[in-house]
């Protein structure tokens, strides 16, 4: 090595800066304390989002689910109103079906004797199909008898309602609305 | 500025840059977890309404289990009288079978305006005259066996001859069509 290298190497040199105020120490402090603080955050914030991200996945897969469920649900009791909707269309109409022949037969069997009934005439009420009314018109007939054909309606379960019975000589001319009891 | 404040400078870019992309990160945590929480409530509020859903539907079941019986029974007679031929020839046999005298017979279409379920019906009037236990066969027969069939009138008077009596019956079959839907609202796939 030179001389005048090593001199030049040991003597005093001016500062080439100026030194910093000491409050700038804190500056790399404050790096490190802010590097650890950030990955520490960076790693718990990082973790609560993988685990959110999945726990959205399962809710919105859940939502799903209980959605389709929910429709189906609805769905199916859509089917079933529909179906009772039939149900109760065609019951609207069985119930005004209900049968004439018995009354027919229990009004001629409950007449014994010399009476005999010139004409029968039963009619559905269009608006109130379950009423029927009855007009009859007998010959040689008695009151008695008038009463044995209600009490004939009555074991078929009719009830008759507003009866009227007009007489001329030995015919009677009877009418009743015939209303079915469920009992 | 010289060297020192420089990096003073640089190093306090990182950490305003380290503290930003935290700050971001903890925003977008923050926020799926928000989404998650109100993700997880609307499941809880679906699951409600689906359980409400379920109980409406158990109750509707048990409410319609008569009349889905009932419907169920009748099916079959709606079914076989599906047209105006198969009405005929239902009320003919059943006079063929019986062996009555029929005077006449009438069988007419009738539209059912407003009942989609009902679109139409066959109007069928007979004359009949014969003994009276034959026609009350006759009749209590077509009843049963054509149990839709609505007499809508009956008139029985003695007829010309002896024990013989003359009837005159009306009635209505309805041509039911049960692929309809009644309510009129748009079937949903289950």
């Amino acid at each position: 090595m030179s001389d005048y290298l090593c001199h030049d190497f040991k003597s005093l040199r001016p500062d080439v800066s100026r030194r910093l105020p000491a409050t700038f120490r804190f500056v790399p402090i404050t790096f490190y304390l802010a590097m650890v603080g950030s990955a520490y955050f960076l790693t718990m914030d990082i973790l609560s989002l993988r685990k959110a991200d999945q726990a959205l996945l399962v809710a919105e897969q859940m939502v799903q689910e209980k959605t389709s469920a929910k429709e189906k649900f609805e769905a199916d009791k859509h089917a079933i109103d529909v179906e009772k909707a039939k149900a109760e269309q065609l019951a609207k109409w069985v119930e005004g079906t209900r049968v004439m022949q018995p009354i027919c037969v229990e009004a001629a069997r409950a007449l014994r004797g010399e009476v005999r009934i010139a004409e029968l005439s039963l009619d559905r009420n269009s608006q109130l199909p379950a009423q029927i009314d009855v007009s009859l018109r007998l010959t040689g007939a008695e009151t008695s008898h008038v009463a044995a054909l209600e009490n004939a309606f009555t074991k078929l379960n009719y009830r008759s309602y507003s009866p009227q019975q007009a007489r001329t000589k030995d015919v009677i001319d009877y009418r009743s609305t015939l209303v079915f009891v469920n009992e | 500025m010289n060297g020192k404040q420089m990096a003073c400078i640089v190093l306090l870019m990182f950490i305003g840059a380290m503290t930003y992309v935290v700050q971001m990160v903890h925003q977008r945590a923050v926020a799926a977890q928000v989404a998650t929480e109100e993700a997880e409530m609307n499941a809880e509020s679906m699951g409600g309404q689906a359980e409400a859903a379920r109980d409406l539907l158990q109750h509707a079941q048990f409410k319609a289990r008569e009349l889905q019986r009932f419907l169920e029974a009748w099916t079959p007679q709606v079914t076989r009288l599906a047209s105006r031929q198969e009405v005929e020839s239902a009320i003919q046999a059943n006079t063929r079978d019986k062996g009555v005298f029929v005077v006449s017979q009438r069988f007419e279409d009738k539209a059912n305006s407003g009942i989609k379920m009902m679109p139409k019906s066959v109007m069928a009037s007979m004359v009949v005259e014969d003994d009276f236990h034959k026609v009350m066969n006759w009749l209590g027969s077509m009843e049963q066996k054509v149990p839709l069939a609505r007499v809508t009138s009956c008139r029985v008077s003695a007829a010309g001859t002896g024990r013989q009596i003359h009837v005159e019956v009306s009635m209505e079959v309805p041509l039911f069509d049960l692929s309809v839907n009644p309510l009129g609202t748009i079937e949903k796939n289950s």
